[in-house]
């Protein structure tokens, strides 16, 4: 089974660590992660844009709920040896639906969760037309959920909607405030330029912060290694590979609908036998056979067992 | 007179919670009376392994029961018994209850048993998936109808060499029991009461290690939906 608490202590560690960064890449399925991960990611996010659109086919507005966004987190974590945290949105509900989001992502192996200000049904971060509760109902969920779960390592995010809507000074209070009710690592959403990143950092140079860097969002884009020098610990990637699954779906489809064939588009594929590999074909056939009655004679041989019986 | 242990049978975590405040630690999740609520049909084989973990999973966390699992025939072949036992492992059963029915498994009328060398296989595969884990396999034996006395014999001494002391015997009537009774010691074997064929005080009095009374649950699950259409009908009667 897989070691929670090892994974939980590995992320709180990595994200404590001065002048490093956690690279965190939104999952859209436990395949995105697997190749993730395989390819040097340390730690996955489980997140509500991309579950939206993957799951529902929709944007993210409010309409994936608390068992679609667990399970897909829970399939992720399954899929992966690396820690997987997670975008709780509002907690779906009052404080009773958080002792509840916290119970189920701790129970399933997450690294931590996200809870963010906005009035439920939420948006994408970068959408317009959000609204924001008063910052006690955040920071009693915050309290709430700190209180709650089981591990101190399973770490609770607060999120801050409030710089689209009342500006960036507001978002810092209201951290502020998310800080003081427990939570253990910031995330002030859609800060508009560097200017105001670095205003973030400097608000809260002891915690670590997190920034999203969303393709054609509010946030100007910044590598990881300059959002580091800014002073964030973990940057997350949400959109990208929604936008490149969709953009290569799209362009696979609509050149199979002209021609009516997919040859000649191989060289955007991956092969049957380099992904039958990847994706871990032989091991599984390997472990059956282990199953397999000529095995099990071996094993029984001793036993006597009547050949008819067999 | 010595008692047998009784482990009850749930599908709920009202009723669970209530039987965690008594002697009890121990509760049977049962597939077939899940398969009765989502389906409307006395039918385990109409669960899928994933319905059966959420449900789990949900339940797991209101509860310190020990939960005994229902991993019906592992879903499959022993492959699909491996993930069903890492599954349910880590959706928080502390015991894994594999009966030998081929798949998908029956509640009524049992399915046939898989072959002895299958048993072995899924015996083997369901130990793997629980390697590591802290949840225990049991094995239930379904096929007593099919492969007789000398067939439970040939299937306790498999799992047996397979390191697997827990065996449940289910699917019984009064004349296999009779027989069962008279030549296999029932000490350390738990029966299942899957029908109505068999009473549970019948079980009883052969002193077993427990006994899970499932058609008993149903019964009275049964009872208790009767008698509230019974009032229904009477308010109806009333008001007319």
């Amino acid at each position: 089974m897989k070691n929670f608490d090892h994974l939980r202590r590995y992320f709180d560690k990595a994200v404590h660590t001065d002048n490093h960064i956690t690279d965190m890449i939104v999952a859209p399925d436990s395949l995105s992660a697997r190749i993730a991960e395989r390819l040097g990611f340390k730690a996955i996010f489980a997140a509500g844009y991309a579950t939206s659109a993957s799951n529902l086919a929709m944007p993210d507005r409010g309409i994936a709920d608390f068992s679609i966004m667990l399970n897909k987190c829970r399939e992720i974590i399954n899929a992966v040896d690396i820690p997987v945290f997670a975008d709780a949105d509002t907690g779906y509900g009052d404080l009773d639906n958080i002792r509840r989001t916290v119970h189920n992502y701790e129970a399933i192996g997450a690294a931590g969760i996200f809870l963010e200000d906005q009035k439920w049904p939420k948006r994408c971060g970068h959408m317009s037309g959000k609204s924001v509760e008063a910052p006690h109902v955040l920071a009693e969920k915050i309290k709430t959920a700190v209180s709650e779960r089981k591990n101190n390592n399973f770490l609770i995010m607060s999120r801050t909607d409030a710089r689209a809507v009342n500006g960036l000074d507001d978002a810092i209070k209201r951290s502020r405030q998310y800080l003081a009710a427990g939570a253990d690592l910031v995330f002030i959403e859609a800060p508009q330029n560097i200017e105001e990143l670095k205003e973030i950092a400097a608000a809260f140079p002891n915690t670590p912060l997190m920034a999203n860097m969303i393709e054609g969002g509010a946030t100007p884009m910044l590598t990881s290694k300059e959002l580091c020098s800014l002073g964030f610990s973990i940057v997350v990637h949400p959109t990208a590979l929604t936008y490149a699954h969709t953009f290569a779906t799209e362009q696979l489809l609509s050149n199979l609908k002209e021609t009516g064939t997919t040859a000649g588009q191989e060289d955007k594929m991956i092969t049957f036998d380099r992904f039958n590999n990847f994706i871990g074909l032989d091991e599984i056939n390997q472990r059956e056979q282990q199953y397999a009655p000529e095995e099990m004679k071996k094993m029984l041989q001793d036993l006597n067992i009547k050949k008819e019986s067999c | 007179m010595q008692s047998t242990r009784i482990i009850p049978v749930a599908a709920d975590a009202i009723l669970l919670h209530q039987l965690e405040r008594t002697t009890n630690t121990s509760v049977f999740v049962s597939a077939r009376l899940l398969a009765r609520q989502f389906t409307d049909q006395d039918n385990e084989g109409l669960l899928c392994l994933s319905e059966y973990a959420n449900f789990l999973r949900n339940l797991r966390l209101t509860t310190s029961a020990e939960l005994l699992a229902d991993g019906q025939s592992g879903f499959g072949n022993a492959l699909n018994t491996y993930y069903t036992a890492c599954e349910l492992a880590r959706s928080g059963a502390d015991r894994l209850v594999l009966n030998d029915q081929s798949f998908p498994a029956h509640s009524l009328t049992p399915q046939q048993p898989v072959s002895l060398l299958n048993f072995a296989g899924k015996l083997k595969a369901a130990q793997d998936g629980l390697k590591g884990k802290s949840a225990k396999l049991v094995v239930k034996l379904d096929g007593i109808q099919y492969y007789g006395i000398s067939g439970i014999k040939e299937r306790i001494k498999i799992a047996k060499k397979l390191g697997i002391a827990s065996i449940i015997i289910g699917h019984l009537n009064n004349e296999l029991f009779l027989e069962l009774e008279n030549k296999v010691s029932l000490t350390n074997i738990g029966l299942a009461q899957d029908n109505e064929l068999i009473s549970r005080a019948e079980l009883e009095q052969a002193v077993p290690a427990f006994i899970i009374p499932i058609a008993d649950s149903i019964k009275y699950q049964e009872k208790m939906t009767a008698e509230l259409i019974s009032r229904l009908e009477e308010k109806q009667y009333e008001k007319l």
